[in-house]
C-alpha cells in the first residue's frame, strides 16, 4: 500500500483517528507521518515497564501462595503428600484426607462454588449410625429452620423431637 | 404446504424435544488417594476392587488403558466413557451392562464415575439406576465420605451428591429465531449449565444442548433433580412454541430449510461428520413439524449416531481416512433416507 500523502513510498505508518466520532483511517510512509507531527517512535504506552510491574506483583502473589501459614495448618497432605500450591493451581486435591488437612482453604472454596456447606442427599449404608444420624440431623434442621420461619410450630415441635431422638455418640468410627 | 394455522404439536413429547436423561455419580475410595495422585499399583488395585464388586451388574468389563484409540473414540460417541477417558489414563477401565445404558468408568478423576441413561425425559429413572447400581457396589466397597461435604471428590465442583443429572435437548427452533442466548445466560443464575453436545454455547452442532446441574452439595438429589425436570420441561415449552412460531410465521424458510437438509442428506457424495449433524437436525425438524413425512424420527435419532467418524469405521471394519469417511458417511446416508419407488411414483409431479 502506498502513502495517501506523497502517493510513493510504502505506507508503513497507520492509524485510526476518531473525527466527530467516525473513524478514519490513514496510511503514511514514516516521512510523511513525520511531517504531519506523528512521533512513529514514541512508545505511547510503556511495554516493558508495565511487564516488570507484572512481573513483581506475580512474585509476591507466588510468594503470598508459598509462604507457610501459621493459622492454615500444614502445607503437606500427611496421607497423598498433594502440597497446597497444588491445589490451588489445579483446583483438585489428592485425596478424602486432603479436605480435613486443607480445610481452612478449601472450604470457603467449596462453599462459594455449592449450595452451603451441609451435605443433605444420600448416606452410604455402610457408614456408622452417628455418621448417618449426623446428615439426618443436619436434614432435619433446615426442614425445622423452615418451619420456623413459616410459624408452623407443631411441625417445628415434632421436628425437634426427631432431632433429639437421634443419637449422634453410638456406633463405630464416622 | 400452505400456511394454515398449525394444530398443537403433534409430535411425541418425550422423545421429540428431550432426547435422552443421564445421571452420573462420582465416587471414591476411603483412604485411597484419586487417581491422579496414585501410584500405578494402588491404582491398579482400585481397578480390580471396582471390577470384581461391579461384576454381576455391569458384567462388560474392558481396560481402557493400551486399547486401541478407535474403541475409546467409539465408546465415547456413545456417551460411555468421557472426553478425559479418550486420552490413554493409565489404569482406565469402564464396566457395562448389556444393554449399554449403565455403566462405571474406573480411574478417570474420581475412582468411579457411575452411570445411568434413559431415553427420553427420564431424570428420576435415570437416577434410580445409578442410585441401585451404587447401592450393589458400596456392599463391597467403603466409599470416601463426610458428614458434612458428603462423597469426597477429586474437584470441589462434584462434592457432595457426586451428581451430574443431564438431559439431552433438540433446540433448532430457540437456535433458528435467536432465542438461545438468555436461556443460556439465564440458566447460569440458578445453577444449571447448559453445554453444547457437539460445540460450545449456541454454535452447538445439529442443535444439541446438554443441560445439566452445577451445584451438588447443599440439596438432596431428589430435590436436584426435581428443580432440574422443572427446568428441562420449560425449556422444551418455550422450544415448542418456537417451532410452531417458525411453521406459521417463516413457513417457506422452515419448509426450505427442512427440503435442502433432506435433499443433501439424500444426494451428496460427501459429508463430513458437522454438514450430516446439522442437517440431519434440520431434517429433524422438518419430520417433526410434519413438513416431511416419509422418514421417521427414530431413523434420524439413530443416524446421528451411526454417521460419527467411530461408529462409521466399526460398522465397515477398518480405519478410513479423512475424505473415505465422509464418502461411507454420505453413503449410509443415501441408503437409510433414499426414497421408496412406490413412494416417487406417487410423488412424481412432472
Amino acid at each position: 500500500m502506498l502513502c495517501q500523502n506523497c502517493h510513493q513510498n510504502e505506507a508503513t505508518v497507520h492509524l485510526t483517528q476518531i473525527v466527530d466520532g467516525k473513524a478514519e483511517k490513514f496510511h503514511l510512509c514514516e516521512a510523511c507521518a513525520a511531517q504531519k507531527g506523528i512521533d512513529v517512535h514514541a512508545d505511547p504506552v510503556d511495554l516493558g515497564g508495565m511487564m516488570e510491574k507484572l512481573k513483581n506483583q506475580l512474585a509476591h502473589l507466588k510468594e503470598d501462595l508459598e509462604a507457610p501459614r501459621p493459622s492454615a495448618g500444614p502445607s503437606v497432605c500427611p496421607s497423598c503428600g498433594m502440597t497446597r500450591t497444588e491445589i490451588l493451581k489445579k483446583g483438585r486435591l489428592g485425596c478424602d484426607r486432603c479436605y480435613e488437612t486443607f480445610a481452612a482453604e478449601m472450604l470457603p472454596v467449596v462453599v462459594s462454588l455449592q449450595h452451603g456447606d451441609q451435605h443433605l442427599g444420600k448416606v452410604p449404608r455402610r457408614s456408622s449410625v452417628r455418621l448417618k444420624n449426623s446428615v439426618e440431623q443436619a436434614r432435619l434442621r433446615r426442614e425445622l429452620d423452615k418451619a420456623v420461619a413459616g410459624e408452623n410450630y407443631e411441625r417445628a415441635a415434632e421436628l425437634r423431637d426427631q432431632i433429639k431422638a437421634l443419637p449422634l455418640d453410638e456406633g463405630g468410627p464416622a | 404446504m400452505s400456511a394454515q394455522p398449525t394444530e398443537p404439536a403433534a409430535y411425541p413429547e418425550a422423545y421429540g424435544i428431550v432426547l435422552s436423561s443421564r445421571v452420573r455419580l462420582a465416587r471414591n475410595l476411603r483412604g485411597v488417594p484419586f487417581p491422579d495422585k496414585a501410584s500405578p499399583d494402588v491404582r491398579a488395585d482400585v481397578r480390580r476392587r471396582v471390577m470384581e464388586a461391579s461384576r454381576d451388574a455391569v458384567p462388560i468389563q474392558e481396560t481402557l488403558s493400551g486399547s486401541a484409540p478407535l474403541r475409546r473414540q467409539f465408546l465415547f460417541e456413545d456417551h460411555l466413557i468421557s472426553r478425559h477417558l479418550l486420552d490413554d489414563r493409565p489404569e482406565a477401565a469402564i464396566c457395562m451392562n448389556a444393554a449399554h445404558t449403565q455403566a462405571i468408568m474406573i480411574n478417570e478423576e474420581d475412582h468411579l464415575r457411575i452411570q445411568a441413561l434413559r431415553p427420553g425425559l427420564a431424570l428420576r429413572e435415570a437416577w434410580e439406576d445409578a442410585n441401585a447400581l451404587d447401592d450393589v457396589l458400596e456392599q463391597k466397597l467403603d466409599y470416601a465420605f463426610s458428614s458434612s461435604l458428603g462423597y469426597l471428590t477429586s474437584c470441589p465442583t462434584n462434592v457432595g451428591t457426586g451428581m451430574r443429572a443431564s438431559a439431552m435437548m433438540h433446540l433448532p427452533g430457540l437456535v433458528l429465531l435467536g432465542e438461545m442466548d438468555p436461556i443460556v445466560n439465564g440458566l447460569g443464575k440458578i445453577g444449571l449449565t447448559v453445554r453444547g453436545r457437539w460445540g460450545e454455547g449456541t454454535a452447538a452442532l445439529g442443535h444439541m444442548f446438554q443441560v445439566s446441574n452445577q451445584l451438588t452439595l447443599g440439596m438432596a438429589e431428589g430435590r436436584i433433580l426435581a428443580d432440574l425436570e422443572e427446568i428441562v420441561k420449560e425449556i422444551a415449552g418455550h422450544e415448542r412454541n418456537a417451532r410452531e412460531r417458525l411453521k406459521r410465521e417463516r413457513t417457506t424458510f422452515t419448509e426450505d430449510l427442512a427440503a435442502r437438509a433432506e435433499g443433501l442428506l439424500t444426494s451428496a457424495r460427501l459429508m463430513t461428520a458437522q454438514e450430516a449433524l446439522e442437517r440431519l437436525s434440520e431434517l429433524r425438524l422438518g419430520i417433526l413439524l410434519g413438513l416431511v413425512k416419509r422418514i421417521d424420527v427414530q431413523q434420524v435419532d439413530r443416524l446421528l449416531l451411526e454417521i460419527q467418524p467411530a461408529h462409521l469405521q466399526v460398522a465397515v471394519g477398518r480405519n478410513l481416512g479423512s475424505e473415505e469417511r465422509d464418502a461411507e458417511r454420505a453413503r449410509r446416508l443415501r441408503s437409510e433416507l433414499k426414497r421408496r419407488p412406490a413412494k416417487r411414483t406417487e410423488k412424481r409431479t412432472k
